[in-house]
């Protein structure tokens, strides 16, 4: 079972093989879902003043889980349109570099990682985006749990309702050793 | 609202304004707002951790607001200008919770 402790400075994280399958697959899967995380920028100056080959405004998605993780900032379709044609690219892949990194820190290690406030911040982030993924595809739907009386005992989606919990639990121990006074 | 000066050399003189505030949809010296709307996926302790982080809150402040965004539906967790609540928002969204911007 997986452990999340403090130690001085540093945050501890022990984690069982099938945890870290679990976790970097997820981790992953959400990060190819936001488009994944360019190896290198071709032109980082076009990149600065917004020149990028697919400066065309971008839609909000239709993917519900993706439009979760990339949501409307205003009420008003042409402001929400203006705010995601400026901010999309740069949410998205601060959003995959997260879970790239919370892939690599987990694949890199042998089941035992030791991070500082930043990267258990960016852990936290990347868990949270997992579980929000996660949590649309389940139908999570109030705070009460009404939507898990909607599963059979045999329900396909029992396997991600246990990692969803798992990830929950694993959220809350880490926000356990990176609690702010 | 901007400050009104009287002409060199006069008083200064302060007007009573009996007009509602909001009344104005178009005044431009009305602040923007950003709000975090509740959301039944993200954890108590990650939306009081957020705040805290993003806004410098204290603990307790942090967690009021959490729970009027759990309790409430929504909360108004930042007031300024419009350019600062689009920054606000941009980082509410960076952290996966759900947020939006409009005039008070």
């Amino acid at each position: 079972m997986a452990s999340i402790k403090r130690k001085g400075d540093a945050i501890r994280v022990q984690l069982l093989p099938e945890e870290r399958m679990v976790l970097t697959g997820f981790a992953r899967e959400v990060a190819e879902m936001l488009g994944g995380v360019p190896a290198a920028d071709p032109d980082p100056l076009a990149a600065m003043v917004g020149m990028g080959a697919d400066s065309a405004a971008p839609e909000a998605p239709a993917d519900p889980a993706l439009l979760r993780l990339l949501p409307d900032a205003y009420d008003d379709p042409a402001g929400a349109a203006e705010f995601r044609r400026l901010t999309d690219d740069e949410l998205r892949r601060g959003k995959a570099a997260a879970l790239v990194r919370l892939a690599e820190d987990v694949e890199g290690s042998h089941g035992a990682v030791e991070l500082d406030d930043e990267g258990a911040d960016i852990w936290a982030q990347a868990l949270n985006d997992v579980r929000l993924v996660l949590g649309v595809r389940l139908q999570v739907d109030d705070d009460e749990g009404t939507w898990r009386r909607t599963l059979s005992p045999d329900d396909p989606r029992l396997p991600l309702v246990t990692a969803y919990d798992w990830l929950s639990m694993l959220q809350e121990l880490l926000l356990d050793a990176l609690v702010l006074d | 609202m901007s400050p009104s000066f009287g002409s060199a050399g006069s008083a200064p003189t302060v007007e009573r304004i009996d007009q509602p505030l909001g009344a104005d949809e178009n005044d431009p010296d009305r602040q923007w707002v950003t709000i975090v709307w509740n959301d039944p996926v993200n954890l108590m302790s990650y939306v009081t951790y957020v705040f805290q982080k993003l806004f410098g809150y204290p603990k307790e402040k942090a967690q009021k607001l959490m729970r009027q965004v759990h309790e409430e539906g929504r909360a108004v967790v930042s007031t300024g200008s419009r350019e600062q609540m689009e920054h606000d928002v941009a980082r509410l969204h960076a952290h996966g919770l759900w947020a939006t911007l409009q005039q008070d």
